[in-house]
């Protein structure tokens, strides 16, 4: 007798279908899984022997064979469990095959029968749904599925309750809407550090990268932290994405469901799989963690210069193709990129109280550790220094902005930039914005790259000022953020 | 480099410089490279390594005005201030005059290995170490005392506390030679030291015509080197300031003064310090 479950393995964010087979004949009792299963996969044959038989059912005295089709394509995980479970008790009658027909079933088995949750819930949810499928899952994660619209979920609390016919689809919950600015750091919080907000503010509406460089203690990580709060809500499709990334990688993806947009600080030890993933079956990186968020590199020039450059291209196109001897998986990785660093080893290079302990030659080989090319892609630099302690405790003056009045001003720069002609960017400059930025390119020699870096920081400016032309005072102002190397 | 320009002077022989002889510690030897003659009185500037726009254009100006008025600028080739200063007196086509710390052949630090080239070529690169000895912490110190007793006079552009520019300066005194300091702002890290040398009795140099008269020059015809400005130029001629404490100082809003702060350095009226201060170029 044979029968069939669908289901779902994860390559990358999608859950591909896959077809569990079962069939039971006569002969030499044996319980065999083929079709490229994984060690996890494999091991599924016990966790469903002992689920059923102590759930009440019958684990055939038989010759049990399941395929997975198709099966060239390696199956990993332990999402297995239930479609073989439930495969296995169709092909001896004890279930009725035909419930089974429209529905995509997927979870891990406990020995006592109880149905758990596998990582990729979301990526199953959607591949259900775009087959048009009703997903059979666990009951716990009968939150998260309902990200995706117009999914049926069934949930299964135990393969118990399969007995008394399929759940019936659940009523749709939806996750908790976060409140706009949290859970980070307001900008209120952060007292002084004037230039670094505006820095920040400018980021947030043109989307640009920015570098901080301070001794330590200056607030680096809580102003960068602040940035999530200053980006625009997250649209639907957005959260969806960057969920979807979590729940592959088995983390929690309600916050982001929440609308809270993701901040990820990896250490500077993190290996390069660790940072845009990989590894095997391949997971997402933090820089795919932090897609629709802020991924932030504390102390940049102590990162492995392999992961820097592995970081580049990411950065760039907004992605992550890993290429793997069976094929090609690509994470998003669109994150706002905050960098730190200290000017030198000891932190203290060019500070007005402490004296910096260096040699010379060591800070310039310090700072050139962030290779070119990454450094380039920073669009703002700006220095976060320690602010006086007396300002510190003043409570009344210096506070400045607050997230919320900042983010106004985000929110109509980035309508106003949607909105405004698209011209070229030489050609919306006003000639007087014109020669002064050629007159400094060739005075602060910059590089052609950093002119360009420059005008579209320039831009954001204007948009932020409602100008329809970059004029010389938006130059002016960007020429502060240029970086120090030129 | 051709050994032929090398030359080897030993304390008690007629061409040892007769101003470095009669120091309290004069080395035995002195190895150099280039043009023995080169090594007549002159002024030594010198100033902290990690110079600031200020201290660097303070040295232009001065070590640079010296050269073109034919005095010998002694300095030690390090960076900052002092490889400015050898940096602006060849500027001017004027002696300059290296002291180092290593032996005369050795390029320390690499980066001013074209400036020391340039003065090998024309003038003289001397050291109390022999050819071939590589650089080594003490002998800066003691090199400090050469750079004084060459000279006839040490001026001091910039230097913070503590510095070794104070030994080149307590060197000085020991010899009997004028120490000359350049006040800076009393907020600046970078000025402490040299106020304080002014503080403790060296003749403050604020143009080029006080030091033209320290020197004994005449200096009918030189211009004054202070300037003027709008509010924010004042401000930071004053003292060097953050765009933060810049737009606080004044009252005005971040944006305000960064737009004001770019436009001025774009003008070269100003300059970034690595420290993101901005002052006077």
């Amino acid at each position: 007798m044979q029968a069939t479950i669908t289901t779902a393995t994860l390559v990358g964010v999608d859950a591909v279908p896959v077809e569990v087979q079962a069939d039971v004949s006569s002969g030499l009792p044996v319980f065999g899984i083929v079709g490229l299963p994984d060690v996890a996969v494999q091991e599924a044959r016990d966790r469903v022997r002992a689920a059923l038989r102590t759930s009440g059912y019958e684990f055939p005295n038989a010759r049990v064979i399941v395929n997975l089709a198709p099966a060239p394509l390696r199956k990993h995980g332990t999402g297995f469990d239930l479609p073989i479970a439930l495969a296995v008790l169709c092909a001896t009658g004890q279930l009725e095959p035909r419930a089974f027909d429209r529905i995509s079933a997927v979870g891990e088995l406990g020995l006592d029968g109880s149905v758990r949750e596998v990582p990729g819930m979301l990526a199953h949810a959607l591949a259900a749904s775009r087959q048009g499928r009703d997903l059979l899952g666990p009951e716990s994660a009968a939150t998260v599925v309902h990200a995706v619209p117009d999914l049926r979920y069934r949930p299964l609390l135990g393969i118990r309750a399969a007995r008394q016919g399929i759940p019936s689809t659940c009523r749709r919950r939806s996750p908790q809407e976060a409140p706009p600015s949290a859970p980070g750091v307001d900008l209120s919080d952060v007292v002084g550090h004037m230039q670094v907000k505006r820095c920040l503010q400018i980021a947030a509406s043109g989307g640009h990268n920015v570098l901080f460089v301070g001794p330590p203690g200056a607030g680096k990580t809580m102003l960068a932290r602040a940035l999530c709060g200053l980006l625009p809500p997250l649209s639907a499709a957005e959260r969806l994405e960057a969920a979807l990334v979590h729940s592959v990688a088995g983390r929690d993806p309600s916050p982001v469901l929440g609308g809270v947009r993701p901040f990820r600080a990896p250490h500077h030890s993190s290996s390069i799989a660790g940072l845009i993933g990989g590894g095997s079956p391949p997971l997402p990186g933090e820089i795919s963690l932090a897609h629709t968020g802020v991924l932030f590199l504390d102390e940049l020039p102590e990162f492995g210069p392999a992961s820097l450059q592995a970081l580049r291209q990411p950065i760039e196109e907004g992605a992550v193709t890993l290429v793997r001897a069976h094929g090609a998986i690509r994470y998003p990785a669109r994150v706002a990129l905050v960098a730190a660093m200290n000017p030198c080893p000891c932190g203290y290079h060019g500070d007005p109280e402490k004296a910096c302990s260096c040699p010379s030659g060591l800070v310039a080989r310090y700072q050139s550790r962030v290779g070119g090319p990454l450094y380039d892609r920073m669009d703002i630099s700006t220095r976060v220094d320690r602010v006086d302690p007396g300002l510190l405790l003043s409570d009344d003056q210096a506070v400045g902005v607050t997230t919320a009045e900042s983010r106004q001003a985000v929110l109509a720069a980035r309508a106003y930039a949607e909105a405004r002609a698209r011209s070229g960017l030489r050609r919306s400059l006003h000639p007087g914005a014109l020669s002064l930025l050629e007159h400094s390119a060739r005075r602060m020699n910059l590089s052609g790259r950093g002119v360009t870096r420059l005008l579209k920081v320039a831009r954001t400016i204007a948009d932020l000022g409602a100008s329809e032309r970059v004029l010389e005072g938006h130059v002016a102002e960007a020429l502060t953020y240029r970086g120090w190397k030129g | 480099m051709k050994h032929a320009d090398r030359f080897v002077l030993s304390l008690g022989s007629a061409e040892y410089p007769a101003q470095l002889a009669e120091t309290p510690d004069p080395p035995k030897f002195l190895y150099g490279i280039g043009d023995p003659g080169a090594l007549v009185p002159g002024l030594a500037v010198v100033g902290a390594r990690k110079a600031t726009p200020y201290g660097i254009r303070c040295t232009r100006l001065f070590a640079g005005w010296a050269a073109a008025s034919g005095v010998t600028v002694l300095s030690g080739a390090a960076m900052g201030c002092d490889r400015e200063a050898h940096f602006a007196a060849l500027e001017a086509e004027g002696p300059t005059v290296a002291v180092l710390g290593c032996g005369a052949d050795i390029d320390y630090p690499r980066r001013s290995s074209d400036v020391l080239n340039r003065i090998r070529s024309r003038y003289a690169v001397v050291s109390e170490c022999p050819f071939g000895q590589q650089p080594q912490r003490f002998a800066f110190v003691r090199r400090n005392r050469i750079i004084a007793g060459l000279s006839s006079a040490v001026l001091v552009v910039e230097a913070g506390l503590p510095s070794g520019t104070f030994s080149t300066a307590d060197a000085a005194l020991d010899a009997g030679r004028d120490v000359f300091a350049v006040p800076g702002s009393i907020f600046s890290a970078e000025s402490r030291g040299s106020n304080r040398l002014v503080r403790q009795g060296a003749l403050a140099i604020c143009d080029v015509s006080e030091l033209a008269g320290a020197l004994g020059i005449d200096c009918s015809a030189i211009g004054r080197t202070q300037e003027s400005g709008g509010t924010v130029m004042r401000a930071l001629t004053a003292d060097p300031m953050r765009p933060d404490d810049l737009a606080r100082a004044l009252g005005i809003d971040i944006v305000q003064a960064a737009t004001t702060l770019g436009a001025l350095e774009a003008r070269g009226v100003i300059a970034r310090y690595p420290d993101g201060r901005y002052g006077v170029a």
